[in-house]
């Protein structure tokens, strides 16, 4: 069992200043990302934990900007708190080259192709 | 220049990440940097190609980090860069990479002569008066008056009056590098001003319409100083052949000078030149296809123009 606290996460999460979660027709607040994982908050609809769906994630930074499509599954719902969901995500077709460009949104340097 | 001393003369990288998902390179939204686009796999980007040296480890004195140091000068001349594009001239050694017709050569001769009949008679030179400067270049008393006065001229420029040929090639010279700007007159100045002129039509073809109406006033507003602007910068360029004999004299520095203007103003026209398009077959009356036409330009106008501080002709 690990230590309270530690980030169990195979890929570190990153805090996102400007981004969004699609769901279907509804935009939420990204607050944070990783390769295969993400929270979002402002949640109001009827996905339940363990749930599938399909996804858009779009993110801005001073790296620039990135869109993807993917699929989701709900691993957490916490409507008292600010409509947090959080879940685990994958690439519609995954793809080693698609995710090495989501890695330089993910701030990874020396990335190879 | 490559590592072999050569000059790199195509956008050609190594490193993988050029040679996926449709990449190409265009303008960012402040025009100082480049975005590289990319679609893969369900995945669109645009990344500041700032940001790639560091993410994928291009050193920036490596074949590829060069290319990439040259891609935000080269996008003033072109509209986007795609791997294994030919690199603009203007960055390789300052010629134009695109042509002119010969028509401007014509009109710019044509200048240059006016020009330098108007100090062969002690006159003031007005260069604004176009189709009076072709009336006098193509009369025949003129070109044998400027052919005899080629060697007081070159006296004057403190050649032996026996080089003629030198003058003549230095006058040709200069009326090469004034056709791009005679050509940009012709595909940039007077196109913005129709548009203006239409947009103004179009005020009272819509004036029950308060919405549209709306749109064509903002729009003309936030038009009419980048055309005011532009308009003076090609008088300033106009006026600065006004006087023939110390641009002779000090030929490479003003030629040099005209180059930056045809650039500069280049870049103006890559800027303007989707709105000037859509314009151009457009009957000013009303119908949704003019309707889409004054909405797209009044966001042209409003992305570009919308003044926080000084324009730069561009700003961008």
């Amino acid at each position: 069992m690990a230590a309270p606290g530690i980030d169990q996460r195979r890929h570190p999460r990153v805090a996102v200043a400007d981004g969004t979660l699609v769901i279907g027709e509804s935009a939420y607040r990204l607050v944070n990302w990783s390769l295969e994982g993400f929270l979002a908050e402002g949640y109001d609809g009827p996905l339940v934990t363990g749930q599938e769906f399909a996804l858009t994630l779009i993110v801005r930074s001073e790296r620039g900007e990135v869109e993807v499509k993917g699929r989701g599954c709900v691993v957490r719902r916490d409507p008292d708190a600010a409509g947090r969901v959080a879940g685990t995500w994958q690439l519609e077709y995954p793809s080693p080259h698609a995710a090495a460009f989501i890695k330089l949104f993910l701030n990874y340097d020396g990335i190879t192709i | 220049m490559s590592a072999d001393g050569q000059h790199v003369r195509s956008f050609i990288f190594s490193h993988k990440a050029f040679a996926l998902g449709d990449v190409h390179f265009t303008r960012d939204s402040d025009g100082s940097g480049a975005l590289m686009h990319l679609t893969l796999d369900g995945m669109r980007a645009a990344i500041s190609i700032r940001s790639l040296h560091q993410a994928f480890g291009i050193e920036p004195a490596s074949e590829d980090g060069r290319l990439l140091s040259l891609i935000p000068s080269a996008l003033r001349f072109v509209r986007q860069i795609r791997p294994g594009d030919t690199i603009p001239r203007e960055v390789i050694d300052g010629q134009p990479s695109w042509t002119v017709e010969k028509k401007f050569l014509t009109l710019a001769n044509a200048r240059v002569t006016a020009a330098l009949l108007a100090w062969l008679r002690g006159e003031q030179f007005d260069p604004r008066r176009g189709q009076h400067l072709l009336d006098i270049a193509n009369d025949e008393t003129t070109k044998v008056r400027v052919r005899e006065a080629l060697g007081a001229i070159a006296e004057k420029l403190g050649y032996a009056a026996e080089r003629r040929a030198d003058v003549l090639a230095l006058v040709e010279q200069l009326a090469v590098e004034l056709s791009y700007i005679e050509a940009l007159r012709d595909r940039l100045l007077f196109p913005i001003r129709r548009l203006l002129a239409t947009l103004h039509s179009l005020e009272s073809v819509y004036r029950r319409d308060r919405g549209v109406l709306d749109d064509i006033e903002r729009a003309r507003a936030l038009l009419n100083l980048p055309s005011k602007e532009l308009a003076g910068r090609f008088d300033e360029i106009d006026g600065g052949i006004a006087r023939i004999l110390p641009i002779l004299r000090d030929f490479p520095r003003r030629a040099a000078q005209i180059r930056r203007a045809r650039d500069e103003l280049r870049t103006v026209e890559l800027l303007w030149q989707d709105t000037l398009e859509l314009w151009h077959d457009i009957e000013p009356r009303v119908s949704s296809e003019v309707e889409q036409a004054i909405r797209q330009t009044y966001r042209f106008a409003a992305r570009n123009f919308t003044r926080s501080g000084q324009w730069a002709l561009t700003n961008r």
